[in-house]
C-alpha cells in the first residue's frame, strides 16, 4: 500500500476509535471584522500602521505628483538603477523619470534586478488595519522587482485600499487565485541576534508607498 | 454558616498555625468552624506524579467524607490552599469511571472554596480588621491563580490591613519551582526557578513574601534560608489573622 | 517508524544540569523571555476584548478540522493538484526525506536553499540531503547561525535564542575567516551578503508550511526576513514540507489565525511577510518556480488522533508562546529537552511522536504551573496532556521508560502505594505524620541522615529544610475542643 493510503487509513481508524465525539463539533461561523468609518479614516489607519512597522506612505494627488515623489526618493537614495515591473501605473510613473535613470526591466535576467538599487511595482490591494500591501506578482509579471533591490517603492491607488484582512481575503476568494500572493507589512526585519531589531535583512530595507488619489492618465505629458 | 475546614496535609503536619489562623479568621466572619479529623489528603501528590490508581483511592475517600458532611447540613468547605482546592475541583474528572462518586465530587467541588475566595466571593468580606506593620510582596500560587482564577481576592484583603504596604513584583505570577515531586526529581531546575523569583523579592526590600499555599512557601523559605536572606515566607492567613503585629 | 531526528531526550537530567550551570545561557534566556512576553502582552492588549473569543474560535476550527482530517486532506490534495502542485505523502521521516531527495535528484539539483521549517528539522532533512552530496544552506538568520554552529534550534520561532551577540560574533569571524564589526546590524548585513549568493546559486528552495487551505488547495507560510520569498522566487523548484495537521478548511480561516499567530509568537500585529502559494509560475509571470511540490508528512501524528485529549497536541500552530512563558524553559533553554521541539509543547509532542521510550522524562520536566495553557492561542491543555502522559508512563509504561525514569519509578511506585494506604487510614496517617515531622525537625538541624532519604538530599541540594512548627493541627484542634468543653 502507498503512504497515502496508509496515512488516510490510519486517520480513519484513529478517529473511528473515539466514536461519536465527532457529531458534537461543528465548524464555527467566522466573525468577519470590518473597519468602521470613511475612506479618510481608512487612509489614516493605513498610514499609522505602515509607519508603526517602519514603512513610509506618501499621499499624492495624481501620477505627476507621484513621479515627482519618485524623483525625490531617487535623489535622496542616490539611486542609480531602477527595476520597474509591468504594472501599468508603475510604468506610467517611471516613464516620467525615464531617460535620467537606468531602468531595468523584469524581462532582463535576475542578476540585473539583483543589482538594481530600487524596485518599483504595483499592488493588488492594501489593507488598512495592518498596514499591509497585497502583492500579486502576476499583475507585475514577476516577483523579483519587489524583492531583490534594497528599496521597494509600491504604487497604490486610494481605491485599492480595503479595511481589513478579512475583506482582502474575500476579494481573493472571489477572483481566480494567482500563483502567489505576498502580504507585505513593512520592510524586511529580523531579531535573531539577542532580540535586537534590525531592519532589512533579506528583503528590502526601505519600503515607500506612493498612495495616489487619482491614477487616471488624462493629460499625458510630453 | 457551618464551615468544614479542609486543612490539607502540609498545613496539618508542618504549619498548624496556618490552620489555626484560618479558623480564627472564619470565626471572626461569623462562621461556625468544624474539623473532621478523619480527613487526610486531597490526593494531589500521587495524581500529579502519574500514579492515578493510588490517587483515586485517596480522592474517593476524601470526597465521601466531605459529601457526607454536606449531606448532614454542612454549608461550605474552606481550604487554606489554592492547590488542594483545585485538586478537589478536578476530582470528578478523575473519578469519571465511577459515575456516582464522580457526581458526589462535583457536588463537593461546588461547595469548596479556597480561603480568600470564600471570604471575598462568598462572604463578601474584605475587611478583617487586621493590622500588620511592614512591607510584603505577593506570590500568586499557580493552581489558585490559573485553575481557580484567584488574583484579586488576596489583594483586596491585604489592601484593608492597617500598617501594611504591598509591593508588587513583576514575577508575582511566575512559578516558584515547587511542583510537588518535581522539586525533588529536578532539584537544580526547581532551585533555579526559586532563585529567579527570590532575586527580585530580595531586591524589593520587603519583610516577607506572602502566598496562599504552604507548598510554595516551603519552597521559597527553603531557598531564602539557604541564601541567607532576611525575607520571611508567610501564609496569607498568618498575616490576615494579626490584629497588632509587625515584622 | 516515526522518529525525531537526533533525539537525546533520555539525557534530559544531565543536559539540564549542564544548562543550569551555564550562567551566560540563563541570562540570555531570561532577557529573551522578558522581551518577548512584554511585546506579546502589548500586542494582545490592543485587542483584549476579542482575544478570548478568538482563542475559542481558533480552537474550535482546529478541533473540527482534526475530527475531519481525512476528508480535509483529500480535499486539499484534489485542489492542490488542480493548481499544478505535485502532492506527495510520507508516512514517516525516512520516506519524507527520500521523497525530497528524489525530487532534488530529478531536478538535477546541486544546491538547496531552505527557509525556516520545524518539520524538516524533525525529519532530519538537511542531514539526508547533505549525505546525497547536496549543498544545503539555511537562510533564516537564526537558523543559519545554528547551522554554522553545528547545532539544532533551541526555540521553534527563535532558533538562536541561546546565543549572545558575542557568541554569534565569534562564530561569524571563525566561519567567514575575516574581521567583522560587533553590532547586530553589521552582523546581519554580513549574513545578507553571504546568503544572497547562496540564494542566487540555489536550484531548489525548501520551505515549511503554516497553513494548508483545504478548499483552495493553496498554502500559507509566514516570515519576517524575506528569505522565504527569495527561497520561493529564485530557485527552479519549490518543495514545501508540511505535517498533516497544518490544515484549515477555509481560506477565510486564515484571517483569524493570522491575527493571532503574530501577536502570540513575536508580539507583532502580523508578521512582515505572509506568502500564499497557489501553484508554480504561470504565464505571464517572468519568474518563480517552474515546479511546486508538497510533501505531506505523518511521522506519528495519526497515532495522536485516537485520544480526544491528546489529539489537541496537533492543534499547535507553532507560535512559541508556551516556550516564552515557561519558567522551566527559562532556566534550561531548548537544547536540554533533547528534541527539536522543546518547552511545554515539545514535552507533549516529542514523547507521543518519537515514542515514550525516547522521551519519558519530558512529561515530568514541568512544575505543572499551567502558564502555557493560559497563553496558548488554540487552547491546548498542555498540563492536562502532561498528566495523561505521566499516568501512562507511571502505570502502564513498563518497558517503555528510559533508564532515568525507570529508576525514578522503582523508588516512586512503591512509595506511592504506601502513601495511598496511609492516606486512607486516619490512624496510620497520624502516626506516619508524627514520624515525618520528627524526621523533618532533625533534618532542619542536620544533613547527617540525608543519604538514607534520597528525596531529602535532593531537596537540600538547593534548599534548606524548613523547620516544622511542632505538633499537628489536629492535635491543636483536639486540645482546643477539649478546653472549650
Amino acid at each position: 500500500m502507498s503512504d497515502r493510503e496508509n496515512i488516510l487509513n490510519a486517520v480513519r481508524k484513529a478517529l473511528e476509535s473515539t466514536g461519536d465525539a465527532k457529531s458534537a463539533c461543528t465548524l464555527p461561523e467566522l466573525s468577519r471584522p470590518r473597519l468602521e468609518g470613511t475612506q479618510e479614516t481608512l487612509i489614516g489607519r493605513f498610514i499609522e500602521e505602515v509607519e508603526a512597522v517602519s514603512g513610509r506612505v506618501h499621499r499624492l494627488a495624481n501620477i505627476d505628483s507621484a513621479a515627482r515623489q519618485l524623483e525625490t526618493l531617487i535623489r535622496a537614495g542616490k539611486t542609480e538603477s531602477l527595476a520597474v515591473s509591468r504594472d501599468p501605473i508603475a510604468r506610467a510613473i517611471s516613464s516620467r523619470v525615464l531617460g535620467r535613470h537606468v531602468v531595468v526591466d523584469p524581462e532582463d535576467n535576475q542578476d540585473a534586478i539583483a543589482e538594481a538599487d530600487m524596485g518599483l511595482t504595483g499592488v493588488r490591494l492594501a489593507i488598512a488595519e495592518h498596514g499591509t500591501l497585497m502583492l500579486a506578482p502576476e499583475d507585475d509579471h514577476g516577483r523579483l522587482a519587489a524583492l531583490l533591490p534594497p528599496h521597494h517603492v509600491a504604487v497604490l491607488a486610494v481605491s485599492q485600499l480595503v479595511g481589513t484582512l478579512a475583506e482582502a481575503i474575500e476579494h481573493l476568494a472571489s477572483d481566480s487565485q494567482p500563483a502567489t500572493i505576498t502580504f507585505v507589512s513593512g520592510p524586511s526585519r529580523t531579531a535573531d541576534i539577542e532580540q535586537t531589531l534590525v531592519i532589512g535583512i533579506h528583503g528590502p530595507a526601505l519600503l515607500d508607498i506612493l498612495l495616489i488619489e487619482d491614477t487616471q492618465e488624462e493629460d499625458h505629458p510630453s | 454558616m457551618r464551615v468544614q475546614l479542609f486543612v490539607t496535609c502540609l498545613v496539618d503536619q508542618f504549619r498548624p498555625s496556618v490552620g489555626e489562623a484560618t479558623v480564627e479568621i472564619l470565626e471572626r466572619c461569623g462562621c461556625t468552624v468544624e474539623f473532621d479529623d478523619r480527613q487526610t489528603c486531597c490526593g494531589q501528590p500521587a495524581f500529579n506524579s502519574g500514579h492515578h490508581e493510588e490517587a483515586k483511592a485517596v480522592v474517593a475517600r476524601t470526597i465521601d467524607l466531605l459529601a457526607e458532611w454536606l449531606d448532614e447540613g454542612g454549608d461550605a468547605i474552606v481550604c487554606p490552599s489554592g492547590s488542594c482546592s483545585a485538586m478537589i475541583a478536578h476530582s470528578s474528572e478523575l473519578l469519571a469511571d465511577d459515575p456516582v462518586r464522580s457526581e458526589k465530587a462535583r457536588r463537593v467541588a461546588e461547595r469548596t472554596w479556597e480561603l480568600t475566595q470564600f471570604l471575598i466571593d462568598e462572604m463578601k468580606i474584605d475587611d478583617l480588621e487586621s493590622s500588620w506593620k511592614g512591607t510584603i510582596t505577593l506570590h500568586d500560587a499557580c493552581h489558585g491563580l490559573r485553575d481557580l482564577g484567584i488574583r484579586d481576592q488576596p489583594r483586596r484583603l491585604l489592601a484593608k490591613v492597617k500598617g501594611l504596604e504591598v509591593k508588587e513584583c513583576a514575577s508575582c505570577d511566575r512559578c516558584c519551582g515547587f511542583g510537588g515531586t518535581f522539586s525533588v526529581n529536578y532539584p537544580l531546575i526547581s532551585g533555579a526557578m526559586a532563585d529567579d523569583k527570590i532575586e527580585e523579592i530580595d531586591a524589593s526590600g520587603v519583610d516577607a513574601v506572602v502566598s496562599g499555599d504552604v507548598s510554595c512557601l516551603m519552597q521559597l523559605e527553603g531557598r531564602l534560608q539557604a541564601t541567607n536572606s532576611r525575607v520571611k515566607a508567610l501564609h496569607l492567613a498568618q498575616l490576615l489573622v494579626e490584629r497588632d503585629a509587625g515584622s | 517508524m516515526s522518529t525525531i531526528h537526533d533525539i537525546r531526550s533520555s539525557h534530559f537530567k544531565s543536559d539540564a544540569r549542564e544548562a543550569i550551570a551555564n550562567v551566560e545561557l540563563r541570562g540570555a534566556l531570561a532577557r529573551a523571555q522578558e522581551k518577548s512576553n512584554s511585546k506579546r502582552d502589548r500586542a494582545i492588549q490592543r485587542i483584549a476584548d476579542d482575544w478570548e473569543s478568538m482563542r475559542d474560535q481558533a480552537s474550535a476550527i482546529k478541533t473540527w478540522t482534526l475530527e475531519n482530517l481525512g476528508e480535509q486532506l483529500e480535499l486539499f490534495e484534489r485542489n492542490a493538484v488542480k493548481n499544478g502542485i505535485q502532492v506527495h505523502w510520507a508516512e514517516d521521516a525516512e520516506n519524507a526525506c527520500r521523497l525530497v531527495n528524489e525530487i532534488c535528484a530529478d531536478a538535477e539539483a546541486r544546491s538547496v536553499i531552505k527557509s525556516k521549517s520545524m518539520v524538516t528539522e524533525e525529519i532530519g532533512l538537511n542531514h539526508t540531503l547533505e549525505a546525497a552530496g547536496l549543498e544545503v544552506v539555511e537562510s533564516d538568520l537564526g537558523e543559519w547561525i545554528v547551522q554554522i554552529a553545528g547545532e539544532t534550534p533551541s526555540h521553534i520561532v527563535a532558533p538562536a535564542i541561546h546565543h549572545t551577540r558575542e557568541s554569534i560574533h565569534r562564530l561569524f569571524e571563525e566561519t567567514l575567516g575575516r574581521k567583522i564589526p560587533t553590532d547586530a546590524e553589521s552582523m546581519t548585513m554580513v549574513a545578507r551578503e553571504v546568503l544572497r549568493q547562496a540564494f542566487l546559486r540555489a536550484d531548489v528552495g525548501i520551505t515549511g508550511v503554516n497553513y494548508l487551505v483545504a478548499e483552495t488547495g493553496s498554502f500559507l507560510v509566514l516570515e519576517n526576513e524575506g528569505n522565504q520569498r527569495l527561497t520561493t522566487s529564485l530557485p527552479r523548484v519549490h518543495i514545501a514540507v508540511s505535517g498533516i495537521e497544518k490544515i484549515v478548511p477555509r481560506l477565510a480561516d486564515l484571517d483569524l489565525f493570522l491575527r493571532m499567530i503574530g501577536r502570540s509568537g513575536t508580539g507583532q500585529v502580523v508578521t512582515t511577510y505572509q506568502n500564499l502559494f497557489c501553484g508554480p509560475r504561470r504565464s505571464p509571470d517572468e519568474d518563480g518556480p517552474r515546479d511546486m511540490h508538497m510533501v505531506l508528512v505523518d511521522n506519528g501524528r495519526t497515532k495522536l488522533l485516537a485520544s480526544e485529549k491528546r489529539r489537541q497536541t496537533l492543534q499547535c500552530i507553532r507560535c512559541g508562546a508556551c516556550l516564552n512563558i515557561c519558567p522551566v524553559y527559562r532556566q534550561i533553554g531548548g537544547h536540554a529537552y533533547g528534541s527539536v521541539y522543546p518547552g511545554p509543547i515539545g514535552s507533549i509532542f516529542t514523547p507521543q511522536v518519537a515514542g515514550l521510550h525516547k522521551a519519558s522524562q519530558l512529561p515530568f520536566a514541568s512544575s505543572l504551573c499551567g502558564a502555557c495553557k493560559d497563553v496558548c492561542p488554540v487552547k491546548i491543555d498542555i498540563p492536562g496532556i502532561l498528566l495523561d502522559l505521566r499516568e501512562e508512563i507511571a502505570e502502564h509504561g513498563e518497558g517503555q521508560r528510559d533508564q532515568e525514569t525507570e529508576l525514578k519509578m522503582k523508588r516512586e511506585s512503591p512509595a506511592f502505594r504506601r502513601w495511598s494506604s496511609l492516606m486512607q487510614s486516619p490512624r496510620k496517617y497520624r502516626m506516619s505524620g508524627a514520624l515525618v515531622r520528627t524526621m523533618a525537625l532533625i533534618a532542619s538541624h542536620t544533613s547527617l541522615f540525608d543519604r538514607f532519604i534520597p528525596p531529602l538530599s535532593a531537596w537540600r541540594s538547593t534548599r534548606s529544610v524548613p523547620r516544622p512548627e511542632g505538633g499537628s493541627f489536629r492535635a491543636r484542634w483536639r486540645r482546643r475542643t477539649e478546653a472549650n468543653r
